[in-house]
C-alpha cells in the first residue's frame, strides 16, 4: 500500500463517514441512564470539584463547607455548588468535549480519588434533561457556556460559545448548571412530589459517606430553597457488637482491610439487628413485614454505587452462599474501594452497579462471599436454638461506620491466605451448645388443637406456637422416660 | 460425608487411586516444593492418605477433619504423627473458615495447600460442586485440589423392576436421570449435555466438564490464576467414583507447568476436565501378579495373553487392563489375611 493509503490495484472510490453523529449522543446515550443517575452525575462533578480544589484530604470531615443545591421546577432545573469551579482553560479544552482527555493531559487536571472517569457525565445529564442549557463557572476567570436548541439539533459539532461571567456571580468559586426547555419526562418528574422525595432518598443513600464527611446537599423547589431547607442527612451504616461470652465468642463485625491491585479495600459486614425468630422468618417469607436493611453496599471513592444488594452481583446465591431470603434479614455489609486512579475502580459509566469484568471486584467478592457464608451459617445454626438466643445478645450495642473504620486496621490482624496484602479480623461467633446432637422438629397442626394445647400448658399466658409444640414434646418425653 | 461403610481393604481401586494421587503429587514437586505444604483431607478413621503423604512426600503439616466428633477422636488416636491435627468440621464449614482453621492449628504459614475433598453422597452433588467453587475462591498459585464424587449413573435414578420385569425403557430412565442431574448442577452443565449421556461410561465426563465450568466461575479469565486439570480418573469398588485433581496456576504459566510435570508421559494425566481415564484394578492372584510384573516392560501384550493362556478382556476386567497395569502395578495393594 502506498503512503497515502491508495493501492494501485484497489483504487479508492470515496470515504465512508465514521464520525459519531450528534444525534447518537443526544438521543441514544441518554437512553442508557435513568434521570436520577444523570442528575447524580452532576452531583459527582461537584464532589470531584472539591477533590481538585483541596490540596489534601484530611480529617473526618474534609468536605465541610462545601455544598450543592438542586432546584427542581416544572420548567427548569438548576444545580449550583461552591466546590471550586472549572478553570477557564480546562473549560476551553476538555470540559465540554466528549470523553476523558488523553492520558498526558489527565495529570494536568490532577485530582485524586475522583469518580469521574469517562468525561461524559455533564454533557449526558444536560442532554437527558432538556434542549437549552447554561453552564456558568468561576475558578480563575468566570465564564458562561451556552447550549442552544439549535446546537442540539444541528448535525455538526461546532464549538460552544463562551462568554464572560458577570462580576457578582459565583463569587465563592463554584459552578451552576441551568437547564431550560426540559424534556417531558423531566417536567413530569420535577412536578411530582413523590419523585422528588425518592430522589432525595437516592441521594441520601448514594452520598451517605460523602455527606458524613461534611458535604451538604439541599434539594427543593426555588421557593423551598429560598425559605431555607435543611441539608439531606446521609443514610447510616452500623453493625451490632456484643460482649464476649465465656467461651470467647461474641457477635462482632467481620472486617477486611488492605489493598488489592492498587485499590484500597475495606469491608465491614455483620448483623444490623437481632436475628429473626423462626416464626418471624416464616412470616417474612410470605409477606415483607419488617424494614429490610439487609444486603451489600459498595462504594467507590466514597460514592455508593450499589445499595443494599441481595443478588448474585454481591455474591448471594453464588458458590455455597445461599440465595437471599427472609431468614437473612439481619445481615448487612459495606465495601469501600478507594484509588487515586479511578480507572482502577470497577465503576460503570452510570455509576449504578459494578463493572462485572473487573478483577479487583472479583477478588473482593471472594471475601464478601466468605463473610456472607459465615453469617448465613451462624443464622442457620441459631434457627434451631431460638430459646438460647437471648443469651448471646449480652450488652449489645451498635458501632457506627466512623468507629468501625477507625478500628479496622487495629482489629484486622488475621491473615488472608490468598491475598498477602489483605488482613481480616478474627471473628468467633457464638455457636449453640450441643449443636450436632440436636435436630429440628417442625410440623403443621390444626389451629384449634394448638389453642387447646396452649390452654393446657400455658392457660391464658401468651405463648408462641413453637413453645406450645416444645411443651407438648417435652411432656410426652418426660412421661415415656419415667 | 467421609468414610464409606466398606472397609478399606475391600477397596483396591480406591487404594490404587490414592497411590496414583501421591505419585502425581510427587510430580507436582517438580513445579513447587511441597515440603512446607499443608495437607487437608477427611481421611476417615484410618487416615490412610495422611500416612502416605507423610511417608512418601515428607509432609508434616497434616489436617484431618470430620463432622462427627467421635470420628475425630478416633482420628486423633490413629494419627500418623503428632503434627497431624484433627478438627471437627463438615467440609462446608472447613472451607468457609479455611483461613481461621489454618491459623488455629498453627499452619497459616504453609506455603501451599493440598486439599482432598472425598465426597460420597450422590444426592449432595449440588453442595459438593459449590463447596469446590468456594474452596477455589480461597486458594492461591500452587495449591492443589482433588475432589472425589459419586459418578454412578444409577445413583441419579434407577427404575425398580417388578417381578423381574423392567418397568421403564432405558431412554426414559436416562431422561429422569438427566432431570435429576440438572436439578442439582444445572448451572454448571455444558449446553451439549443430553439424556443419552446419563450412563456409567459417559456421566463421568459430563461431571468432569461441570467441575471445569465451576472452576472457571471461581477463577474467571479476568483474573491471573486458573485451575488447571492434572488428572481425571473413574473407578468402581461397587459404586463408580470420579476423582478430579487440579492445580491453581497462573494462566500464562500453565503450559510451562504441564511440561515441567511431564504430564505427557503420565498415563492418567488429563489435558481437559472431560478427559476421563478408566482405572480397572482386578482381583489378581499372587501367581498372576508375579507373572505380570516379570513380563511388564519386556513382553508385548499379545505374548502375555498367550503365556497366561486366558484373556482378562474376556473376564469383564476391561480391554485396557493389561495396558494400564503397567502404569500402576507399583501401587497394586497386596492384601493378605493375617492372624494378629
Amino acid at each position: 500500500m502506498s503512503q497515502d493509503g491508495v493501492d494501485a490495484e484497489r483504487p479508492k472510490i470515496g470515504d465512508a463517514k465514521a464520525a459519531p453523529t450528534k444525534n447518537f449522543f443526544v438521543n441514544m446515550l441518554t437512553r442508557d441512564i435513568e434521570l436520577q443517575d444523570a442528575i447524580l452525575d452532576l452531583l459527582d462533578n461537584c464532589v470531584d470539584g472539591i477533590l481538585r480544589s483541596l490540596a489534601q484530604i484530611e480529617g473526618e470531615t474534609p468536605y465541610k463547607g462545601f455544598q450543592a443545591s438542586i432546584t427542581f421546577e416544572k420548567d427548569y432545573f438548576v444545580i449550583e455548588d461552591n466546590c471550586g469551579g472549572i478553570p477557564k482553560d480546562v473549560a476551553e479544552k476538555y470540559a465540554f468535549s466528549m470523553g476523558r482527555p488523553p492520558e498526558e493531559d489527565v495529570e494536568k487536571l490532577a485530582a485524586s480519588a475522583t469518580v469521574g472517569m469517562y468525561g461524559i457525565g455533564m454533557k449526558r445529564a444536560i442532554f437527558k434533561l432538556g434542549t437549552e442549557a447554561l453552564v456558568e463557572s468561576r475558578r480563575d476567570e468566570g465564564f458562561t457556556v451556552e447550549f442552544s436548541p439549535e446546537w442540539m439539533s444541528d448535525r455538526g459539532w461546532n464549538d460552544l460559545p463562551m462568554f464572560a461571567l458577570a462580576d457578582g456571580e459565583l463569587t465563592d468559586k463554584g459552578t451552576r448548571v441551568t437547564v431550560y426547555k426540559l424534556h417531558e419526562e423531566c417536567q413530569k418528574a420535577f412536578a411530582d412530589g413523590t419523585w422528588v422525595d425518592t430522589f432525595k432518598t437516592t441521594v441520601s443513600r448514594h452520598y451517605a459517606i460523602i455527606i458524613s464527611k461534611g458535604f451538604e446537599v439541599r434539594i427543593g423547589s426555588e421557593a423551598e430553597l429560598a425559605a431555607g431547607v435543611d441539608p439531606l442527612a446521609g443514610a447510616e451504616f452500623r453493625l451490632l457488637e456484643t460482649d464476649q461470652l465465656a467461651d470467647g465468642s461474641r457477635i462482632q463485625p467481620f472486617t477486611y482491610f488492605g489493598t488489592l491491585d492498587g485499590v484500597e479495600v475495606e469491608i465491614y459486614v455483620g448483623l444490623y439487628r437481632e436475628l429473626l425468630t423462626e416464626e418471624e422468618a416464616d412470616r417474612e417469607e410470605q409477606t415483607r413485614g419488617v424494614k429490610d436493611d439487609a444486603g451489600w453496599t459498595v462504594a467507590c471513592n466514597d460514592r455508593v454505587v450499589i445499595w443494599k444488594d441481595t443478588t448474585r452481583l454481591t455474591g448471594w446465591g453464588e458458590a455455597t452462599v445461599p440465595n437471599y431470603h427472609g431468614q437473612f434479614i439481619a445481615i448487612t455489609g459495606l465495601v469501600l474501594l478507594r484509588s487515586d486512579d479511578p480507572t482502577k475502580l470497577p465503576l460503570t459509566t452510570t455509576k449504578r452497579g459494578i463493572d462485572a469484568a473487573s478483577n479487583v471486584y472479583a477478588e473482593v467478592k471472594d471475601l464478601m462471599r466468605e463473610a456472607t457464608k459465615n453469617l448465613t451459617s451462624f443464622t442457620y445454626k441459631w434457627k434451631t436454638h431460638e430459646r438460647e438466643l437471648d443469651t448471646i445478645y449480652q450488652n449489645s450495642r451498635y458501632i457506627e461506620l466512623p468507629t468501625l473504620r477507625s478500628m479496622a486496621q487495629e482489629i484486622s490482624t488475621g491473615q488472608v491466605r490468598k491475598f498477602a496484602t489483605m488482613k481480616r479480623s478474627e471473628v468467633k461467633l457464638p455457636a449453640p451448645a450441643n449443636e450436632s446432637k440436636t435436630a429440628r422438629v417442625s410440623f403443621a397442626a390444626d389451629k384449634a388443637d394448638i389453642a387447646a394445647l396452649r390452654k393446657h400448658f400455658f392457660d391464658d399466658q401468651p405463648a408462641a406456637n413453637s413453645e406450645i409444640g416444645e411443651a407438648a414434646f417435652r411432656d410426652v418425653l418426660d412421661r415415656i422416660k419415667k | 460425608m467421609s468414610g464409606s461403610s466398606i472397609p478399606y481393604h475391600l477397596r483396591p481401586h480406591k487404594a490404587v487411586d490414592r497411590r496414583l494421587f501421591v505419585d502425581l503429587l510427587g510430580r507436582c514437586e517438580r513445579w513447587r516444593s511441597l515440603a512446607n505444604a499443608a495437607y487437608i483431607s477427611m481421611g476417615a478413621y484410618p487416615l490412610e492418605d495422611h500416612k502416605l503423604v507423610h511417608r512418601i512426600l515428607g509432609i508434616r503439616k497434616l489436617i484431618a477433619f470430620d463432622y462427627n466428633a467421635e470420628i475425630v477422636k478416633r482420628q486423633v488416636f490413629n494419627r500418623p504423627i503428632d503434627t497431624c491435627q484433627c478438627v471437627c468440621h463438615s467440609s462446608g464449614e472447613l472451607i468457609d473458615k479455611l483461613d481461621t482453621v489454618l491459623s488455629d492449628v498453627g499452619y497459616a504459614d504453609a506455603t501451599n495447600l493440598i486439599v482432598w475433598l472425598d465426597y460420597t453422597t450422590p444426592a449432595a452433588l449440588g453442595e459438593q460442586i459449590r463447596e469446590f467453587v468456594m474452596l477455589l475462591d480461597k486458594l492461591r498459585d500452587g495449591d492443589i485440589v482433588r475432589i472425589t464424587v459419586n459418578a454412578n449413573a444409577s445413583s441419579l435414578f434407577t427404575a425398580k423392576p417388578q417381578k423381574g420385569e423392567p418397568t421403564m425403557p432405558g431412554d426414559e430412565v436416562r431422561k429422569v436421570r438427566y432431570g435429576k442431574l440438572n436439578e442439582r448442577i444445572g448451572d454448571y452443565l455444558a449446553v451439549d449435555t443430553t439424556a443419552d449421556m446419563m450412563t456409567d461410561e459417559k456421566l463421568p465426563s459430563v461431571l468432569g466438564r461441570a467441575f471445569g465450568t465451576a472452576a472457571l466461575q471461581a477463577l474467571p479469565t479476568s483474573g491471573g490464576n486458573t485451575f488447571a486439570p492434572l488428572s481425571v480418573v473413574r473407578y468402581a469398588d461397587g459404586q463408580q467414583m470420579l476423582s478430579l485433581t487440579g492445580i491453581v496456576v497462573q494462566r500464562e504459566q500453565e503450559s510451562e507447568m504441564r511440561e515441567r510435570l511431564d504430564l505427557a508421559s503420565w498415563r492418567f494425566a488429563s489435558k481437559n476436565w472431560g478427559d476421563v481415564h478408566l482405572l480397572t484394578v482386578p482381583d489378581l492372584t499372587i501367581r498372576e501378579r508375579l507373572f505380570l510384573e516379570r513380563a511388564i516392560g519386556t513382553t508385548p501384550i499379545p505374548d502375555m495373553k498367550d503365556q497366561l493362556g486366558f484373556d482378562f478382556a474376556e473376564l469383564e476386567v476391561g480391554e485396557t487392563f493389561l495396558g494400564d497395569y503397567e502404569h500402576y502395578y507399583r501401587f497394586y495393594p497386596n492384601l493378605l489375611a493375617a492372624e494378629i
